[in-house]
């Protein structure tokens, strides 16, 4: 495998998570959950500062498992909440890539606004935090951690990823 | 708005219950302000003068480890001299063991007690005395601890707390029981909190309604059973299936596991089956229960199995595992339901993993459960709001209960569930009339 370094690791991360938000503003989970690995999952912890889903609550832990019956459930037209459609925006910016690491791994962080239409409109903003991985495949999210400003705040039902 | 006893009858509940100010008003005098409220987990407040802010209906107030005696106070959240807020934050402790308004200076002992006020002197001669509970962060009329749950009432009269509780004691036990330890403790300084835009009865009727699960629930429990099919043959499941797919159990399920209406509105689904029957009991737990309890106990102690223990109006217990939802009334038309996680001690790592896991799939604001459940409160509150809806239904199996000394029981899908909760509003809203 030829790890992609410099310019080139940086093009990557980018092009990943342009298509990433893609994904998720279009409601492709299918394409979305490829994008991580395996064993890839999605955090949204309840705390600022919380340093394991395993440890208190979390909003959101979802396993490649959980994003696919999460992806079904979507796409099934029997559930209450889904008669009404969710659509979803999403404003990356701040974009600031860590080192790249002997693993082929690096972290890259970024801020992010996002706007859910369901029944109402809601408005969320927050940290991202990826940790992103070089597999033979390209580029991998092992894992993405959103931080909600208002995590611990009482909160409507979130419809979407962030 | 009609007779406060016009409003229930046999088989059904007038709108105005869910939409009407005035009602929601009576409310909060006459229920919330009468019956024990859960006010937190004595875990949460462990050193001296550590507090955490809550509700009693709409009165905020502060519990907090006592730096003195030693034991939980549940105080008013408001100055002694204009009123104010006095902690705002979640959680906290007080500096020095004191509480200190930030508007005029006026400190507090974590008694509720005034301490001083800037200035004195402008208080000679003015009918001022330091030692009048008006002028300190008033304890509330009454605050009681059972085995670690702290329940407050606003009523200076009433059933003591082991009275009130009555069989629901009996679920507060179990979880507790379930920690090899014999203790159990509040996970994190947060918890879930998901708005309800409806009633708060909706919620609470909707803790023993039967006939939802399938219907409502049926687009998630789908989603897993589909992904179920997709994998390949002979392999394993994975955990996130044992705890929703119970939700698609069939009428017959529901109906087996029975419901059981206590006084003063509380009630619990299940007892010896329950959507939580066929969780896996992990070996090197069952192992430290059978230490700590031997064989026969700790075996008795699984196999408790209700479902939402309603502490009526202020907390659902679900004791096998391990959380609590708190009822929190904002207005006739909003609510917040707060879960809180408990950690089992004692218990392997694997456990809390579990309650989490659960906690996440059905409580969290981004559950695929809860946002069906809510959906459909939202639906009945619309309804109701717009006047479309005269009549809240519930004569399902009515007449059919059995009465047992002063509990009710039913099949699991009857709406005497439903029925039993409105009994007690009744009783509650027109006491003293």
């Amino acid at each position: 495998m030829s790890r992609k370094t410099g310019k080139g690791l940086r093009k990557a991360v980018k092009a990943l998570i342009r298509e990433e938000t893609r994904c998720l503003d279009e409601g492709d989970l299918a394409a979305w959950s490829a994008l991580f690995t395996e064993d890839g999952y999605y955090w949204m912890p309840l705390e600022p500062a919380q340093t394991s889903p395993a440890e208190h609550d979390s909003l959101i832990y979802d396993n490649r498992a959980l994003m696919e019956m999460r992806r079904l459930n979507l796409a099934n037209p029997l559930a209450p909440s889904l008669q009404c459609a969710t659509r979803s925006v999403r404003i990356l910016s701040a974009l600031d890539l860590g080192p790249e690491e002997p693993a082929g791994e690096l972290t890259v962080k970024a801020r992010v606004i996002a706007v859910i239409r369901h029944q109402r409109q809601d408005c969320f903003a927050g940290a991202v935090t990826w940790r992103l991985v070089q597999t033979e495949a390209g580029l991998r999210i092992k894992s993405k951690r959103v931080d909600l400003l208002n995590a611990d705040l009482p909160l409507d039902s979130i419809m979407m990823y962030i | 708005m009609q007779t406060i006893e016009a409003l229930i009858e046999p088989a059904r509940a007038h709108r105005d219950l869910y939409v009407s100010k005035e009602i929601f008003a009576l409310e909060m005098e006459r229920i919330w302000g009468q019956a024990w409220l859960y006010a937190g987990h004595e875990s949460q407040v462990k050193a001296p003068g550590e507090y955490i802010t809550t509700t009693l209906g709409l009165t905020p107030v502060v519990m907090v480890r006592d730096v003195e005696s030693g034991g939980v106070a549940v105080l008013l959240n408001r100055c002694g001299h204009r009123g104010a807020m006095v902690c705002q934050a979640r959680t906290g402790v007080a500096a020095r063991g004191l509480f200190r308004c930030p508007y005029h200076g006026w400190t507090y002992k974590t008694d509720g007690s005034l301490r001083s006020q800037p200035s004195p002197a402008g208080y000679e001669d003015v009918g001022f005395d330091k030692s009048d509970p008006a002028f300190g962060m008033t304890p509330v009329p009454r605050a009681q601890s059972y085995r670690g749950f702290v329940f407050a009432s606003l009523a200076a009269a009433g059933p003591d707390l082991e009275t009130f509780l009555g069989e629901a004691r009996a679920t507060i036990d179990n979880m507790i029981d379930r920690s090899p330890e014999g203790e159990v403790e509040v996970t994190g300084k947060t918890c879930h909190r998901f708005r309800h835009r409806a009633n708060w009865k909706l919620f609470t009727e909707n803790l023993h309604d039967a006939m939802h699960p399938m219907v409502a629930h049926a687009g998630t429990t789908t989603a897993v059973r589909q992904y179920l099919e997709q994998l390949p043959p002979g392999a394993e499941p994975p955990p996130e299936a044992e705890v929703i797919a119970p939700f698609g159990g069939s009428y017959d399920f529901f109906d087996d596991m029975g419901f059981v209406g206590l006084p003063r509105g509380h009630g619990y689904m299940g007892g010896e089956t329950s959507i939580f029957s066929h969780y896996e009991v992990y070996a090197d737990y069952l192992e430290k229960m059978e230490r700590a309890y031997g064989k026969t106990r700790a075996q008795a102690i699984l196999a408790f199995n209700r479902h939402n223990t309603l502490i009526y109006p202020s907390c659902a217990v679900r004791d096998n595992i391990q959380s609590i939802r708190v009822v929190v009334p904002v207005a006739v038309d909003e609510t917040i339901i707060e879960s809180w996680t408990f950690r089992l001690k004692g218990a392997p790592d694997a456990m809390l993993e579990r309650t989490l896991r659960y906690s996440r799939l059905i409580n969290s604001p981004a559950s695929m459960v809860g946002a069906d459940d809510l959906n459909c409160y939202e639906r009945v509150q619309q309804s109701a709001a717009a006047g479309a809806a005269t009549w809240i239904d519930l004569r399902r199996h009515l007449g059919r209960e059995v009465r047992d000394g002063d509990r009710v029981t039913a099949i699991g899908t009857s709406d005497l569930a439903l029925r039993n909760q409105h009994a007690a509003w009744l009783e509650y809203m027109t006491a003293g009339a």
